[in-house]
This record gives C-alpha cells, structure tokens and sequence, in this order.
C-alpha cells in the first residue's frame, strides 16, 4: 500500500511512518500542506494520512486544491487528523471530503495502521 | 419827727423876737459877719420857717406872748435836736435859767442888749456846736443805714446757705439714686449676660420684677412656630413650662398694653386663676423696632397708677437687652436645631463619612465612622500607623477636586472612598471623605474577574492542547513502536513503558484542561472518594519521595456522584501543592470524613504555612508562588472551579509555621445540572 504522511510535527510524521513502514507499506513523508498536496498529485497514494492544523495550506486546504487540480475524484482514501479540540467526529470530516478523521493523541499506533489498513482494503 | 427842710451847708441862723428892732439888729450884725440869717417875729412863724429851711442854730427872745422861749425852744429840741439854741433874756433869773436847760438843754444865754462880741461868740460857737451835732447825726445815721444794710446782709447770706446746702443735698440724693438706678441695670445686664436659655433668661427676669413691689410672679410666653408657644413662671421656687398649641393671633402684633380684657380672659384660662392687674408687654428681636414680638411678659400687679409708670419705666429701660439676649437664645437654638438636623442626616447614612483636615485629623464623622479615642482618620478606619493605600485625599488636596480611590481594609474589606474638597479662600481647609462598602461588589468583580481568567486558560487551553497533543502522540506512539521491537525482557521496555506512561499523564493534564473550555463529554460516576484518593496517591509516588504520607479514611462512605478523572486531578493538585511545600521533608496527612449529607476530605502539610493576605489570591488564575518552571499559576484555581461545578467548595485554613489544610467538601447529592 502506498501511504502518504503529511504532518508539521516531525515525530508525529516519523511515528506514522515507521509505523506503516514496520508492517511493509510504501510510506512518504510530507512536512507541510504544500508538499504534502505536491506529494499526493505525484504519488497517488492509497491513503493520505493529513493533520488539519498546519501553517500554509491546512488539511481540508489540501484536499480542495488537489480536487480543483484533478478535476475529479480520487481514489485515495483521505484520513484527516487533528490534536485540536475545535474538529470533532467523523461527520464535519466527512463534510469536508475526508474519508475518516482520527482524533490524536493515538491511543494505540498498531490499531490506527490495522485501521487505515481496512479503510483502504474497503474501496 | 417833723418832715426835714432841705439841709443847707452853709450854716443858718434864726432869730425869734417879737420887736421887730432886735430881729433887724441883729440880722445886720450877723449878716455883716456873712453869716447867713432869718427872722421871726413870732414862734409859730420860727416854728414855719424850720419847716421849710434848715437852720443850725436858732436864737430865740425868752418872753414873747403866746408862747415863752422855752417853750419854743423846747419844741425845737423835741424836733430838730441838731439845731443849737440860744436864749436872749434881758434878765437873768435863776429859775428860768434852770427851767430852760432842763427843759430845752439851751446851749447858751445872752443878756440883752447884747455885746456884739458876746453874741457873735455865742453864735459861732452854736453854729460850730450844731455842726458837730450834724456831723454825729449824719454819722450816727449812717452807721444805722449800715447796720441796717449789714443786717440785711447777714440774713440773705443765712438764707443763701441754707438754699445752697439743701440744693447740694438734693443733687447728692438725685446722683445716689441715679447710680443706685445705674447698677441695678448694669447689675441686670451682667446677669442677663450669663443667660444661655429661656428658663435661665426667665429666672434673670423674676429676680428682677420681684424686687418691685406690688408686682407679682411673672410670665414669659415664648413663641414657636406654627403659632405654638411657651409658657414660664415659677411657682413654690421651681420653674414651671407649659405648650400652648395654640396662641390667639393678635399676640403676634401687641404692643405695650395694661389691663387688657382680652389678655386678661386668655391669661386666666391658662393660670387656671382670678387676675388681679395685668400688663402685657411684648418682646421683639433685636434691632427692628418694627418687627413683631418673639415674646410676651404678662405681669400681674396691684400698683396704682404712680407707681405703674415707675414700673414700666423700668421695665422699658431694661427690654433693650432682653430682646438681644432672646435673639442670642433663638438664634443658638435655630442652631443646635440646624446642626441636630444635620447630624442626623449624617448619621443617616449607611456609608462612614468623615470631615478630615490637612493633617489627617478627623474633625466630624458620622456614627458609621469607627469612632474611637484616635485622632487620624487611618487609625479610626483601618487601625493604621500612616494613609490608607490609594487613598485619594492627597490627589484631592492637591488638585482641589473630587477624587476617588479604592482602600482594602486589613478585615479584607474593600472601599471606594471619594474625597471631596472643601475649598477656603484659595486652598484647601478640609476634605470630606465618603466610604462605600463595595467589599461585595469587589468579591462579584473578583470572581468575574477569575471566570474571565478561566475562560481565557480555556481558550489558551484549546491552543495547547493542540500544540501538546501533537508531540505527544508521537512520544507515545514511538514508545509504542520501540516497545513493539525490543524484548519484554530488555531494560528498554520498561523505560520506554515509563515513556508512554508519562505522555498518558500529560494527555490526562491537557484533556482536564481543555474540561474547563468545554462541556466535559466524561458521564458522571457514583464515586468512593476512599477509592480514588487509594488509586491516585501512586501516581503520586515520586512527588512525595521525601514526605511521611498519613491517611485516615472513614469506615464506611457515601458514594458522590461526579466525573472521578476531574476530583483525581484536585487531588493530584493538591498532594502535589503540599509536597512542594515541604520539599526538604515532612507530613502528609489526608483524612476523608462523612458528614450529614456531605462527603469531606482534606490534605495537609506540614509547611511553612500561607500568609493570610494570600489566601483569597491564590486561588486567581496564574497566581503562584512557585519558581519559574515549577508551576502553571492554575493549578488551585482549576480544582476550586471543579469542586464548585459538583456543588462543593474547597477551603483552607494555615498557621504561619505550622502548615497549611486543604479541605474539599462535596455534596453526597449533588446538584441537579
């Protein structure tokens, strides 16, 4: 699976990383909205793990441009992620075009990477 | 005496002979010795010539018809005993010699025919003789007009002493009763000087009319408003006052009046007895003669009328000074009136008000200004050794204008304190400061101020949190990762476990945090406080590595129905607080207790104890006393507000040097949200 990471906090990154990485996926990382938009457009990821509170493009920034850009709906599974206590639930995700939505901290690392797994296979 | 020729100075002689012969001889022979002479033929005609000139001596013929020398002679002498008389006889017998002496004192006898010599000699020395008979005579008479004049004299100087002395006398009288009149009033005045009331200006005005006799106690009728009066009089040797509630309305516009009927009936009805004679006299105030009276003296008297006018002029001599010593008194009781009045509207007031001067002394307050034996206005009001903090009384001295500050009394009493200025000429002479208890308006503000405060940290809060939870769901799920690779067995597994352990602890912080911002999602639980202080202590470990910890649990213990993550977090708190307190060592004592429909735990130290003018500050949001690093300033506010939302309170109590308790108590229903 290829998996697309994109978050500003750089342990957040390398921890979802490692942690895809440990089960054999195809993991990149991203730092930024930016990249992570550049990354997505480039790779076409099964699944783009992206924070929402980032400074220059957010998250729900990021998946816009790439629709404008594309034209066209994707199949990449979007998961956005927030520490922030503003998002909550599934739903306003959903809403704005996400797949599913993860509320950090993690509880457990393993669960979220069999979560992500089964959200992909699901397609 | 027969009415007086004119007197002559030349010296006359008359000649009486009945021959016509002698009378001429003899003319000639005198008048040719110049002496001036007359003649009669007759006495009676000698008797009419004296009549009519005055002669010095007169020579008469002894025998003539009808009437004999010695008869005229003897006439003469009766009549003009000046004139010297000589006799002419042509015989000189004894008898008639003895007879005409005796009875006409005949100076001297001539024989005729006469010697011319002897007749001229005899005349001369008649004329000389009857000269120094004149002269006595008019001395003599003199002398007797003099006596008579000295007499006189001697009687009108007698009389004239007598008038002077009784007029000396009667001036004496009137100046002694003048000066007795004199200091009788000065006397009056005196008294009337000491006078500060109506029944001492009474008593004054009874001594005096007293002493006139006929004049009975006296009456004073004072007037007051809404046309009251007061009535004084003395009876057995005590003052007696009584209202009128209503005084007829002439009274008002008396004047000086004697037995009047109409007084008469109105003074009877209220002495309750028969009057004899009345005056009436009013009192005005002082200065307007005009004005209308401010009282009336009513005295009763049995004077006629002589002595009725004595009376009254006495009496008018001394209203002058009574109108101004009841003006005085009127005038000092509108006073005492005006400063009553204002000193119950200033005791009125619920608010201390003092009058303070430059030096800080207090001048007047009101009841609700401490009033004690200081003299300063801090020493009164907060038991201060110098000005209050922020007291506003220098800013309005200086500026001359209202200012205003807010004073915190050592009782923890707020104060907004205004200070206004009373302008003298061109400074300020005093400053009257008014106290307003806002102490509970300040305590709303306060706890306005820290919801203010909370829900900032909320807002701040949510922004952490973020910041927080990011990282921290890296460390924990690296640690997880780490854990995942190294052998159970490996010293690393149990560090790394340590790891997540503690980014578990720091998400529970920023979770209970973010509680404060939010509706909490966590449902509410029946709790065993005993339980959660047994499961929360071992967290707690290394905080109190250094500290006895005592716990006393209650046997058997209401559940409380609340969120137990949040009352955790007031424990953690609070151990965490009493640790720090005594970080070089001591006792950490906790106790839970159930009281009637309350769940109740404390943790103490053993510290240095809290000063008292921090225990309300403390609980402020980002107060601390801690050192940089060591605390956030919330962790008392954030537990007081989680006890307050299950309806609890947390309280403290500290004795400098002893330690300090934190109490919680909570209610066993709590609630309905």
């Amino acid at each position: 699976m290829k998996i697309l990471v994109v978050d500003d906090e750089l342990i957040v990154a390398r921890a979802l990383s490692r942690a895809f990485s440990a089960k054999g996926h195809d993991v990149t990382v991203a730092h930024s909205g930016e990249e992570g938009l550049e990354k997505w457009i480039e790779n076409s990821p099964d699944a783009v793990m992206l924070d929402v509170v980032m400074p220059g493009l957010t998250g729900p920034q990021v998946i816009e441009e790439y629709k404008k850009r594309k034209n066209m709906k994707t199949h990449t599974r979007v998961i956005l992620m927030t520490a922030h206590s503003g998002v909550k639930g599934r739903e306003p995700a959903l809403e704005l075009g996400a797949d599913d939505f993860i509320q950090k901290p993690f509880e457990n690392i393993f669960n979220l990477v069999t979560r992500i797994e089964d959200l992909v296979r699901s397609k | 005496m027969i009415q007086k020729a004119k007197e002559s100075v030349q010296p006359k002689v008359l000649i009486v002979d009945d021959e016509e012969a002698i009378c001429a001889a003899a003319r000639r022979l005198l008048r040719s010795k110049n002496i001036d002479c007359v003649t009669a033929s007759t006495p009676q005609e000698a008797l009419k010539i004296l009549k009519r000139e005055d002669c010095w001596v007169v020579v008469s013929d002894y025998r003539m018809p009808e009437m004999s020398g010695t008869e005229l002679l003897e006439e003469i002498k009766k009549n003009y005993p000046n004139i010297s008389r000589l006799m002419l006889t042509g015989f000189l017998e004894l008898p008639i010699i003895q007879e005409a002496i005796n009875r006409a004192s005949v100076f001297r006898f001539i024989t005729k025919p006469w010697d011319e010599t002897e007749l001229l000699l005899g005349i001369e020395t008649a004329i000389q003789h009857s000269g120094r008979k004149r002269t006595n005579s008019q001395l003599a008479h003199e002398i007797g007009v003099q006596n008579q004049k000295l007499e006189e004299l001697t009687q009108n100087l007698e009389s004239e002493v007598m008038k002077r002395t009784q007029g000396i006398e009667e001036s004496r009288r009137m100046a002694e009763s003048k000066q007795k009149l004199v200091r009788e009033l000065t006397g009056f005045v005196k008294n009337l000087s000491r006078v500060s009331t109506i029944p001492q200006l009474y008593e004054v005005l009874y001594y005096e009319m007293t002493r006139f006799h006929g004049v009975s106690v006296p009456y004073l009728l004072t007037f007051e408003e809404h046309g009251r009066g007061r009535l004084y009089w003395m009876q057995h040797e005590n003052l007696h006052e009584k209202h009128i509630s209503s005084l007829p309305q002439h009274f008002g516009s008396l004047r000086l009046r004697t037995s009047s009927p109409e007084d008469r009936v109105w003074w009877e009805s209220h002495i309750k007895k028969e009057c004899r004679q009345l005056v009436t006299i009013p009192i005005r105030a002082r200065e307007i003669p005009s004005s209308l009276p401010v009282a009336l003296f009513l005295v009763e008297h049995d004077l006629d009328k002589g002595k009725l006018v004595d009376f009254l002029e006495r009496i008018t001599e001394r209203l002058q000074p009574v109108s101004i010593v009841l003006d005085k008194i009127m005038l000092r009781h509108q006073l005492e009136i005006a400063a009553e009045q204002w000193e119950a509207t200033f005791d009125g007031f619920r608010d201390p008000i003092a009058v303070v001067d430059k030096e800080e002394k207090v001048i007047r307050a009101n009841k609700n200004f401490f009033k004690k034996d200081q003299s300063r206005c801090y020493e009164m009001f907060d038991k201060r050794t110098e000005l209050c903090i922020d007291c506003p009384m220098p800013i309005a001295i200086s500026s001359q204008e209202a200012a205003s500050g807010l004073v915190r009394t050592a009782t923890q009493k707020s104060y907004r304190v205004l200070s206004y200025p009373v302008l003298g000429s061109d400074q300020v002479r005093r400053v009257v400061n008014h106290y307003t208890d806002i102490s509970h308006e300040r305590d709303l503000y306060l706890k306005l101020v820290q919801s203010e405060k909370l829900a900032a940290v909320g807002l701040l809060a949510g922004n952490i949190a973020h910041e927080l939870n990011n990282p921290l769901s890296g460390i924990r799920a690296l640690a997880q990762l780490l854990k995942s690779e190294t052998s159970p067995s490996s010293p690393h597994h149990a560090d790394l476990d340590e790891v997540e352990r503690a980014a578990i602890r720091c998400q529970q912080i920023i979770k209970n945090l973010l509680n404060f911002s939010e509706p909490s999602t966590e449902y509410d639980e029946n709790v065993d406080i005993n339980d959660l202080i047994s499961i929360t202590l071992p967290l707690l470990k290394t905080n109190l590595r250094n500290q006895n910890v005592h716990t006393y649990f209650a046997e058997s213990i209401e559940k409380v129905k609340l969120q137990p993550s949040q009352i955790q977090q007031v424990i953690f708190n609070l151990v965490n607080n009493a640790s720090q307190a005594m970080a070089s060592g001591g006792v950490l004592t906790i106790k839970t207790w159930q009281e009637k429909g309350k769940v109740c735990f404390s943790i103490a130290d053993s510290g240095p104890g809290i000063p008292p003018e921090l225990h309300q500050r403390i609980f402020e949001p980002f107060f601390t006393t801690k050192g940089v690093g060591t605390g956030t300033g919330l962790g008392l506010s954030v537990s007081r507000s989680i006890v307050e939302k299950f309806g609890g309170q947390l309280t403290l109590e500290s004795k400098m040097g002893l330690g300090t308790v934190f109490t919680v108590v909570l209610p066993s229903k709590p609630l309905a949200k």
